[in-house]
């Protein structure tokens, strides 16, 4: 699994590099993303090139947002194709993860401390 | 019962004419007595609703008066006659006769009672009443068979009803009987006292009234009260003076003015129950000639126990008027709910699949529902919901439903190429039914529906009722059709109206109760609509059936109870998809393995480009991708566990505007219906598989190939309009 990590001023900006996210490599998601995972940290995950989701790569994305949660730190989600948010509507989370249309509307969100999650 | 009694026998005393009955015909005979006797014990239980005492009175003069009851009953087949006692020669004019008739067969009770012409009376009587209950009861069985027959059933249902339950008609039942018991002898009175604390009050009295009597003090009449026992008094002395005297009967208490004061002859009956001594019952004359002879005794004593029966009946029925009356209504009202008021569902429609889900309450408020199929290719539908509760609302949903099987039948056929439009069938209805049910102020909802299979169209008249769910697979959307008519029993003026739609095949329609969606959660908030059509929008890929099973199931979660507060009716209708002749079938075998997930996208692709018209588009293609992955995980995920590694075989059926997948993998049998629903809260992240697949297929179903050890999945997927991107409509979400 392929991911672009980069860092804008306190926000790491996860790039998921790749068409679809499905049971075959949700579990290496998971994984790759871990390490970013400690406390107070502002995870944006960038989904520009995924095309495809299943129910396994839904799960790996919530895997993370629990865990960032519990350490006070946040995830947010930006740059859905349309089948991508479609999957994410049909079980209703986009009502728990933060979804953005691009990545500057989401890392303006992280900046503006008292606006942003619902 | 009290009407029965009413009707005295007819005292008669033909002599025997026929000939006697030949002694192998009786022997015959003997063992049918047993038939009758349990027969007659039936009706009375049947009419007291609670066990009855045996035929004491009966039995009494079969032992004093060595009396022979032969029951002859006429009309094909002739059975032998019934001998109630030791078979005896019948002979001459010791026999007397009376003719009766029960449900229309006519028998004849023959009396050979040598020394007392009142045994007649009494013998009579007894088992004319008896024949007369069980009578009632057939003639209530048969008005239960033919309450959809006609409104006036109903009501003289709801009259026998009244008649054994209501309370009002204890009064009146012991009048008549005390009436009864005075009028076996000419000149002679009789009174009914009942205790109420330490006080009998005279409640019927044929003589004068009486003052309460203390049940203390009832002078010659306490070893009655006191030994519960009948007694007779006889050549009692009528008393002018105030002093005391041997037997005056104005003596017989402390107060001067009870109505036997001035009898010269008397008999006093307790009234026993079960625990206690509810009262008395007391016969006497005040002629001077008179006496109370054993044979007089025995009638007294024998219609006394009728007395007591009536009365005992009366406290058992108050007593269960609020528990087991409520029981038996609810099971009258349950047989009529699952007999009368649903309908047949068809099996055979050509393109559409019906079910139909009724759960009474435990309050039944008279849901129904019926189909009426009009030729092969359009069939009506019926459902309807009476406002009110309990039997009677059971009973007119049958009458309602009745109305209109006449009314779809006096419009059956086609004339001119046309059938009758529904809503005239309807306005049949309502114009036998408005001014009825405004009389006894009850009103119905209900909707009838025409589905015309040729040209697709729906056409509905609502009468009030709950709105119509409609869920479109061909859009992804849902709706609900509602039309402006009033409830039957409004308005008279009300002229149902009809309302049309088209419908397309993979369209879901349910129609329903206002139970199901005012069906209550512990919090006190209502089912809803909108969560009837995510119900719809979730399992309508996988038919009627499983549809309204999972209707029930998150009914039943929903309000925490198994059993529904209001009636729960629910049809729904799904329109099959038009899959007849594929134009392309493609097959291929995968290895079971995540590594084949890829691979197996890129195949159904292909698969789904050769769907008419340029291809599936994306939004058809991308559901197509994300049930057969969800799929294909799920058999990779058993396979891991169970061993299983066969590949998995995929078939594609292509058609004009839709495609067909059936996945088929080995592995254990599962049932993809009773998995738990999945949570949307993110405090799990798995359990959405089963839940993306139903869901987003316009078509789903499993079946299990046992011998070969195979699950099979079949989805379809449907072409969509474009901008019916994916997600099915949100304009009802929660």
């Amino acid at each position: 699994m392929q991911l672009t990590i980069t860092h804008v001023n306190e926000v790491t900006v996860i790039s998921v590099d790749v068409n679809a996210l499905d049971a075959s490599n949700s579990k290496d998601l998971k994984a790759k993303v871990a390490p970013e995972i400690v406390p107070g940290a502002k995870i944006l995950l960038n989904l520009s090139k995924l095309k495809f989701v299943d129910s396994s790569g839904l799960g790996s994305m919530l895997h993370c947002l629990r865990q960032l949660e519990g350490m006070n730190g946040q995830l947010k989600l930006c740059c859905m194709a349309k089948p991508v948010r479609s999957i994410f509507e049909l079980v209703r989370m986009h009502k728990i993860f933060e979804i953005h249309i691009t990545e500057e509307e989401a890392l303006r969100s992280f900046e503006a401390v008292l606006e942003g999650s619902k | 019962m009290t009407t029965l009694l009413n009707q005295l026998p007819t005292r008669s005393s033909t002599p025997e004419t026929g000939s006697a009955t030949s002694q192998s015909v009786l022997d015959e005979a003997v063992p049918a007595l047993t038939t009758l006797e349990a027969e007659v014990m039936r009706g009375l239980q049947a009419a007291f609703s609670a066990p009855v005492p045996p035929l004491s009175g009966l039995d009494l003069f079969l032992k004093s008066k060595q009396a022979t009851f032969v029951f002859i009953r006429h009309g094909a087949p002739l059975t032998p006659p019934v001998l109630f006692t030791e078979p005896e020669t019948l002979s001459g004019n010791q026999v007397s006769r009376c003719a009766f008739v029960v449900s229309s067969t006519p028998f004849e009770v023959l009396i050979r009672c040598p020394n007392d012409p009142a045994a007649l009376t009494l013998a009579q009587l007894l088992v004319k009443n008896a024949a007369g209950l069980i009578e009632s009861r057939k003639h209530e069985e048969v008005l239960m068979e033919e309450i959809a027959a006609d409104w006036e059933s109903l009501s003289a249902l709801c009259e026998i009803n009244s008649e054994i339950f209501a309370s009002s008609t204890i009064t009146d039942g012991t009048y008549r009987l005390i009436t009864r018991i005075a009028s076996l002898r000419l000149g002679f009175n009789g009174a009914l006292f009942l205790r109420r604390d330490n006080l009998l009050e005279c409640v019927v009295s044929t003589g004068r009234q009486s003052p309460p009597v203390p049940a203390d003090a009832l002078g010659l009449l306490q070893p009655m009260w006191d030994q519960r026992r009948t007694i007779v008094l006889n050549k009692l002395e009528p008393e002018i003076t105030d002093e005391i005297s041997e037997t005056p009967a104005d003596k017989l208490v402390d107060e001067n003015d009870v109505c036997w004061k001035h009898a010269r002859c008397l008999a006093a009956v307790p009234m026993l129950s079960k625990e206690s001594i509810r009262g008395f019952v007391v016969v006497w004359s005040e002629l001077e000639k008179h006496s109370v002879d054993t044979s007089f005794q025995h009638l007294i004593d024998a219609l006394s126990n009728r007395v007591s029966m009536l009365l005992e009946c009366d406290a058992l029925t108050n007593a269960a008027r609020h528990t087991e009356l409520l029981e038996q209504e609810m099971q009258i009202a349950s047989i009529i709910q699952t007999t009368l008021l649903g309908g047949d569902v068809p099996a055979d429609f050509a393109g559409v699949d019906f079910a139909a889900l009724s759960i009474p309450s435990r309050t039944i408020d008279g849901d129904f529902y019926d189909f009426y199929k009009q030729g092969d290719d359009t069939i009506d539908l019926l459902i309807g919901d009476v406002m009110g509760k309990g039997v009677a609302a059971a009973l007119l949903g049958t009458a309602v439903k009745n109305e209109f099987t006449k009314s779809v039948l006096s419009h059956a056929g086609i004339v001119h190429g046309e059938r009758t439009r529904p809503e005239v069938i309807v306005q049949q209805v309502a114009r036998n039914l408005n001014v009825r049910l405004i009389e006894v102020e009850r009103f119905v909802t209900l909707l009838y529906a025409r589905l015309r299979m040729p040209n697709r169209i729906l056409e509905f008249v609502d009468c009030g009722h709950t709105e119509t769910v409609v869920h479109r697979k061909k859009c992804g959307n849902s709706f609900v059709l509602r039309g402006d008519n009033v409830p039957m029993g409004v308005a008279v003026r009300d002229i149902p109206a009809q309302h049309a739609i088209e419908f397309q095949p993979g369209d879901t329609i349910l129609f329903y109760s206002d139970g199901v969606t005012e069906n209550v959660n512990p919090a006190g908030e209502l089912f809803g609509v909108a969560r009837l059509i995510e119900c719809v929008e979730q399992w309508s890929s996988c038919g009627p059936k499983i549809l309204l099973d999972q209707l029930r199931r998150e009914a039943t979660r929903y309000c925490e109870k198994s059993a529904f507060a209001d009636d729960f009716t629910a049809v729904a209708v799904r329109i099959r998809l038009d899959q007849q002749s594929p134009r392309h079938l493609l097959e291929a075998e995968f290895p079971r393995s995540l590594e084949s997930l890829t691979p197996v996208r890129e195949w159904l692709e292909k698969a789904a480009a050769l769907v008419g018209s340029g291809g599936l588009n994306d939004e058809g293609l991308f559901r197509l991708q994300i049930i057969s992955t969800e799929a294909f995980d799920n058999c990779v995920i058993h396979g891991g566990v169970t061993g299983h590694t066969r590949p998995v075989r995929l078939k594609a059926r292509v058609f004009d505007d839709s495609i067909r997948i059936t996945l088929e993998h080995d592995g254990p049998e599962f049932d993809p219906f009773h998995a738990a629903p999945p949570s949307f809260d993110g405090s799990r992240d798995n359990g959405f598989g089963l839940y993306i697949m139903v869901r987003s297929a316009d078509h789903f179903a499993y079946r299990r190939k046992a011998a070969e050890g195979l699950n099979v999945l079949t989805f379809s997927i449907l072409q969509r309009n474009e901008e019916a991107f994916f997600h099915a409509t949100n304009h009802y979400s929660c």
